[in-house]
């Protein structure tokens, strides 16, 4: 009798035991590795809202179909914007919560370590929003890069002023730039200065800053001392807020065009009017096709408002959907495959880009920027003309 | 060429900012000097005045100058409790420890804020947050000038307090001998609580003055923190002219090199600067030669 309930007993297990492995091979782990904490934390933590939302979307209307309807699981992973803490959050998400593609950890100088320990590990790591130039040029295999590169910034900046010249909105040849000095701020700023010089502006200034100063007032009186027509800004949100301060009791009152970290809907709150003509590039508005329902399925949901640089993170995780349905399976190396191989067209896509294909450095060449312009209190979009509703107010 | 008139913008700013340093450093210098502690959550001390001053504005209105008179027995009674509860236990322990529990108290302050305001970055917007002062070519933000003028009137006023009063002889006794101020019928016990408290109250006015003109974020501290220890190095550690001075010649540092410099090199020129001074005075500016 003993001997039959000891022989049950362990059948019993084996069988929870399977049944529980089976289980869990019915979820598809996404690990997060964010900036949950530090100075970016307010950046993290909204993208953690964001692709949960998705990730819940994505569950909702059937999960990964060509693997039974396996569910999206996130694992997050808080990199405290300190690279060496990133690469051990990497190591864990892979090695101990099994994420079977890895994203994003914001800011570019810290996506190059995380991407290489991802590289060393053998697992995707797919970056929508760092831009930096040289993410996707190291020869890796695993790294994607959704966004146009940070020339690519540049290159849209000066397309603009070329447009809003063509288009006499304004007379723009003197270009004056600042930017803040990491990864970020000096690629976009080396962009500007080739693509100004190509295209006839004058640049009068170009000027790099401490991203974390106390005070901008020496920079921005070095600014407006070049007198420029037009100011070209490579910053993040909270020397953006400082900026605009400054230049505006300085009695710099000229256009400024920021790199796409002011799209925040805490950048209008904070400044109030000073925000107005304000101009950014930007990844997404809520008035390009289908901005409008997504943005009041995201406030009606998680009652906080989706900006631009955010929406990148949302078009991840259907990105990633895509290529777990194309995988038919969550091993690495499949789901690798399958993202090298994707060609989204732009009619499924939530992002104003012409597709999402990737070539074989893993830079998608489908990509594209908008311009957006504060007017009246609220962003919208002024440039290209296909995606625009209203004209730059240049002044 | 820069011209004069950017050159002496740059200066007015950099006292502006120095005076700041100046108001931070002196309640750092005073608690290295006197309870030979390096409190590294002396950044989240200002952290949480800035609050302060942002949540009594957005409740109540209060005009941040004012909340000072508010703020900075708050700090006091909060410098107080940390002190009585956590640093007083440690005070006999090996330095690494205590630094290890500043250290947590940081921690502990920044994701505290974090979860309690989140990390949206926040500013004071006041009826003349953006107006200027008109200096000849130079303008002046108002909140600048108004926080320059406080923070020199604070710290002039915290000098006379420790050179006059009984309570400032007994400080300065603290600092200088702990066993001979005891033989002397000092209270260090409630030396070192003042101490603290007072060191924490200077960053109840700092802090309104900041948010009048700066973002608040939980992080926020972290920018200021450096650069005090900086200033309170150079100044010489204790000594509280040489806060004063230190902060100044920082903000001065900061502010100047960025119009002859790239602004990314500025943070580079006020080590180089700490480096010089070190060099040629290792015991500060104002400091005592250890025999």
């Amino acid at each position: 009798m003993k001997k039959r309930l000891t022989v049950l007993f362990v059948l019993t297990l084996s069988l929870g035991i399977f049944i529980g492995d089976a289980l869990a091979a019915v979820t598809v782990r996404i690990g997060a590795v964010l900036p949950l904490t530090g100075p970016l934390a307010m950046a993290g933590q909204r993208v953690k809202n964001v692709i949960s939302f998705a990730v819940d979307e994505v569950n909702a209307q059937g999960g990964i179909k060509a693997l039974g309807g396996a569910k999206l699981e996130l694992v997050f992973g808080d990199t405290q914007s300190k690279p060496e803490v990133a690469i051990s959050e990497v190591e864990r998400l892979v090695e101990k919560e099994n994420a079977v593609i890895l994203t994003e950890a914001w800011q570019s100088f810290i996506t190059l370590p995380a991407s290489q320990t991802a590289e060393r590990l053998k697992t995707v790591y797919y970056a929508p929003v760092s831009y930096a130039d040289n993410i996707t040029e190291r020869g890796f295999r695993y790294t994607f890069q959704q966004e146009p590169k940070a020339s690519d910034v540049a290159r849209d900046w000066v397309r603009f002023l070329n447009f809003v010249n063509a288009q006499k909105f304004a007379h723009i040849t003197k270009v004056g730039v600042i930017f803040e000095n990491t990864d970020m701020g000096q690629s976009n700023a080396a962009a500007a200065k080739k693509y100004l010089a190509e295209n006839g502006f004058k640049q009068v200034a170009d000027l790099s800053y401490p991203a974390r100063a106390s005070d901008l007032t020496s920079t921005i009186a070095k600014l407006k001392a070049s007198e420029p027509e037009v100011v070209l800004q490579a910053g993040y949100i909270g020397d953006a807020i400082l900026i605009a301060k400054t230049a505006d009791r300085l009695g710099l009152k000229v256009p400024f065009i920021d790199n796409g970290n002011i799209n925040d809907p805490s950048y209008i709150k904070t400044i109030g009017p000073i925000a107005e003509g304000k101009l950014g590039i930007n990844m997404w508005n809520k008035d390009v096709p289908g901005g409008q329902q997504l943005f009041e399925k995201y406030k009606a949901k998680m009652g906080e408002e989706i900006s631009g640089i955010f929406v990148l993170c949302y078009q991840a995780i259907w990105v990633f959907k895509e290529a777990l349905e194309k995988a038919g399976s969550a091993d690495r190396e499949a789901v690798r495959n399958a993202l090298a191989a994707l060609n989204i067209p732009a009619s499924r896509l939530y992002l104003p880009y012409e597709k999402i294909q990737f070539n074989e450095k893993g830079y998608n060449v489908g990509g594209g920027y908008i311009v957006t312009q504060v007017q009246k209190q609220e962003w919208v979009t002024v440039w290209p003309e296909k995606f625009a509703s209203k004209k730059p107010v240049l002044k | 060429m820069v011209s004069l008139d950017l050159f002496l913008q740059a200066v007015v700013y950099g006292l502006i900012m120095g005076s700041i340093y100046a108001l931070t450093s002196s309640g750092l210098t005073l608690i290295l000097g006197v309870l030979k502690i390096i409190n590294v959550s002396h950044g989240e001390f200002l952290m949480l005045s800035m609050y302060a001053a942002y949540y009594l504005f957005q409740g109540f209105q209060i005009d941040p100058f004012l909340a000072t008179f508010l703020i900075l027995p708050i700090l006091f009674f909060f410098g107080a409790f940390t002190f009585y509860f956590f640093i007083r236990p440690i005070l006999k322990a090996p330095e690494i420890n205590q630094i290890l529990l500043t250290i947590g108290i940081s921690i502990f302050l920044q994701n505290l804020a974090l979860a309690l305001f989140t990390a949206d970055f926040r500013t004071l917007e006041l009826s003349y947050s953006q107006k200027t002062l008109a200096l000849g070519k130079i303008s002046i933000g108002v909140p600048h000038f108004a926080a320059f003028m406080i923070s020199i009137s604070v710290t002039m006023g915290f000098y006379w307090v420790l050179k006059n009063t009984d309570l400032g002889r007994s400080i300065r006794a603290a600092a200088q001998n702990r066993e001979a101020a005891i033989l002397f019928g000092i209270n260090v016990d409630r030396i070192y609580l003042i101490t603290f408290s007072l060191g924490a109250a200077c960053l109840g006015v700092a802090g309104p003055l900041l948010a009048t003109f700066y973002y608040v974020t939980p992080t926020v501290g972290t920018v200021f923190l450096l650069t005090s220890f900086v200033v309170v190095i150079l100044g010489g550690m204790g000594n509280f002219l040489g806060a004063f001075f230190g902060g100044l010649l920082i903000g001065l540092t900061e502010s100047v090199g960025a119009i002859f410099m790239p602004g990314s090199l500025s943070p580079v020129l006020t080590f180089v600067v700490l480096i010089v001074i070190l060099l040629l005075k290792p015991e500060g500016l104002f400091g005592k030669r250890r025999r």
